[in-house]
């Protein structure tokens, strides 16, 4: 065979599929309390590097991070995605109400079909929250569900304490093999990031097909299947 | 008259987690002339709840081309263009769907999953899920499937599912003809194992009395998601199309392998097919055509003849090998072969073969040159030491000398490695 370096690839450049992976994190004035957000901070910035190992081991995708904060509104803190093995995390504070809606609007936008390349895997869209919203959710949530990326998107809820809203949760996850990660404690809430963080990343990360459906109640079916972590007993409850 | 060129590799990600490749993909041959009349491709799910999707694969491509040969039976039995077109349009997507069903629960009865086979779903998906695809066992077969058939001057193109299929011009304008289905993105695809896989077929034909495309490719979704954007994997066209008409067969095979391997390593991960009809003429036309063992079809079934260099068949009145690129002679012009007459390059008559028969002697070589280095290393060493004028400690100096060989060891060794390592990197794997 010929040697290949010398063999012209045809076509254009080749490249690994993006995997947009995204935080949405509750930084309401409840978060604030029992040291609920530093948690958070320490728990995403000690999970980072078993981030970039588990997207090493899929070297066929580039994970895509983003961050997006909200508490009074929403915005975005990373203003354009950055790769794994360069993301640092900037330590979140906490205060105001729980604009989950302009949140979940928010990702609509970042997700529509104008935006995101077709050959993109499956995104990975973890909400953190400890409360209730406190602005219309639903509506936001339509928005977000309302694109094909939102449909596809693997989506994981991390309720923070037992003041979740873990309806809201549910309808979020809309998927039945998937619940609410429930993290009444620091130890909880690092394991699920730390799970999520890698677990979900290696999971999102095959070429494998989901085969499609037609039916509209049953769309969740077409998603990517995560096995959900394994139960444990993290302790007493702090939260 | 139409050759193939195919190749299909195991995606780096299936590699790295020890499963196979789960695409298939057939050569669709005329019973009665023996020419290749176009191919189906097929791409098993390989998810955890489509475990045997690699079966579902190699039964569609077999039922597909079953199908397309019945369809060449009813041109033989007198059935109009039309006729044909209004079945393949109609009854092609639903007997297709109706016959991989029927197989594929007809293999689950006679071969129900043992605890082996459902060690990784049972790892991997939770009991309830099991149970319910145990139930309703279509899923775990689920594929996609790509057809692309030539009956006449009428090209059918048939797809269900994800995957591409380019079909390129003679001037390089390459265009995609059957329409996209919104619902296959983000890994998600239609399917075989559907309840509404008939309707899910998306078919287009084309008539092409007057301009024969000259290149027709299908790939599984592998090949396309490996390219960086949509305008890089277009080029592929016009660009596969330049080395058609600037390389022997033989060669564009030896680079279908290389450009997947490189493919599923840098791009998607997954498995990755690729098939190429070439119109003969355009093969002809570069002169040094050449194919190897997995590219087939006789562009003139009526008159062909033997190369005497490869064996393989070749019109006759050819004054190139399209196999191998020899010039020919005047050779005997043969009667029409059969499938039992058709040449076939016996062992060691495969220019491929060659190579690996040149490779075998310098290894062999290699390994005496080091065996015979070996036994000079043991003579000496056991040699009767000659103690020098100021004499050291006869221990230290054994060890001396004993050292010194070591390193003589050592060099001939990374010597003779050196030279293996150069051997492999240029010659082909198979």
């Amino acid at each position: 065979m010929s040697d290949v370096t010398e063999v012209r690839m045809p076509g254009g450049p080749i490249a690994s599929r993006p995997l947009h992976f995204v935080w949405i994190a509750d930084c309401s004035g409840s978060m604030s309390t029992d040291g609920k957000i530093q948690t958070l901070n320490i728990a995403v910035r000690e999970a980072l590097p078993a981030m970039v190992a588990a997207a090493d081991e899929n070297p066929e995708v580039q994970v895509l991070t983003h961050v997006l904060a909200f508490s009074t509104g929403a915005h975005w803190l990373t203003p354009q995605p950055i790769p794994v093995e360069s993301f640092s995390w900037v330590d979140l504070s906490a205060e105001g109400v729980t604009d989950l809606g302009k949140a979940l609007s928010l990702v609509a936008d970042e997700f529509s079909v104008s935006k995101m390349p077709t050959r993109a895997v499956p995104p990975v869209v973890v909400l953190l929250s400890d409360g209730q919203p406190t602005d219309d959710w639903k509506k936001g949530l339509a928005r977000f569900m309302s694109e094909p990326w939102g449909q596809k998107a693997v989506r994981i809820a991390i309720a923070i304490g037992r003041d979740a809203d873990k309806d809201v949760l549910r309808e979020f996850i809309g998927h039945g093999e998937i619940p609410v990660l429930e993290a009444c404690n620091p130890d909880a809430l690092t394991h699920y990031i730390r799970w999520v963080s890698t677990a979900v990343v290696s999971t999102v990360s095959s070429p494998a097909s989901q085969q499609a459906t037609m039916l509209a109640s049953d769309k969740s079916d077409a998603n990517v299947h995560v096995a959900p972590p394994v139960e444990q007993d993290f302790g007493p409850s702090v939260w | 008259m139409w050759r193939g060129v195919w190749h299909s590799t195991r995606g780096a990600s299936h590699l790295r987690k020890g499963l196979p490749n789960q695409d298939a993909i057939a050569l669709i041959y005329g019973e009665d002339d023996g020419c290749i009349h176009g191919l189906a491709i097929s791409d098993g799910h390989g998810n955890a709840k489509a475990f045997r999707s690699d079966y579902g694969s190699s039964l569609a491509v077999r039922l597909a081309t079953e199908l397309c040969i019945s369809a060449l039976r009813q041109v033989t039995d007198g059935a109009t263009q039309r006729s044909i077109r209004e079945w393949l349009e109609d009854d092609f997507p639903k007997l297709m769907a109706r016959r991989w069903t029927d197989a594929v629960l007809q293999d689950f009865t006679l071969r129900p999953p043992d605890d082996a086979e459902l060690e990784r779903p049972r790892f991997t998906l939770d009991a309830s899920v099991v149970d319910s695809l145990l139930k309703s066992p279509i899923s775990i077969y689920g594929a996609t499937l790509i057809v692309v058939f030539w009956v006449g001057d009428l090209l059918f193109l048939a797809q269900l599912g994800d995957g591409d299929l380019l079909v390129v011009m003679d001037d390089g304008a390459t265009f995609e003809p059957v329409p996209h289905d919104a619902r296959n993105f983000a890994n998600a695809t239609t399917s075989l194992s559907l309840p509404d896989a008939a309707e899910s077929f998306r078919t287009e034909f084309l008539q092409v009395a007057d301009r024969v495309p000259a290149l027709i490719l299908a790939s599984s979704d592998g090949w396309r998601n490996s390219f960086a954007d949509d305008a890089g994997f277009l080029r592929v066209g016009p660009d596969i199309l330049d080395d058609v008409r600037a390389h022997t067969l033989l060669e564009i095979a030896d680079r279908l392998e290389i450009w997947l391997a490189n493919a599923t390593a840098s791009g998607s991960g997954d498995d990755i097919t690729l098939g190429m009809l070439v119109r003969s003429d355009v093969v002809a036309s570069a002169v040094h055509a050449g194919a190897p063992d997995r590219t087939e079809g006789a562009d003139d079934a009526l008159t062909l003849t033997m190369c005497p260099s490869c064996r393989s068949g070749v019109p006759a009145g050819a004054s190139y090998c399209e196999w191998c690129g020899a010039p020919l002679g005047d050779q005997q012009v043969s009667s029409t072969p059969t499938d039992a007459e058709r040449p076939v390059p016996p062992p060691g008559s495969n220019p491929r073969s060659h190579r690996w028969r040149w490779l075998l002697a310098i290894v062999f070589i290699v390994v005496l040159c080091v065996v015979a280095a070996s036994v000079a290393l043991v003579l000496t060493m056991h040699r009767p030491t000659v103690l020098p004028v100021f004499r050291p400690a006869s221990g230290r100096h054994a060890a001396h000398a004993a050292s010194k060989s070591a390193d003589a060891s050592k060099s001939a060794e990374a010597s003779s490695a050196r030279s293996t390592t150069a051997t492999a990197s240029g010659t082909a794997t198979p």
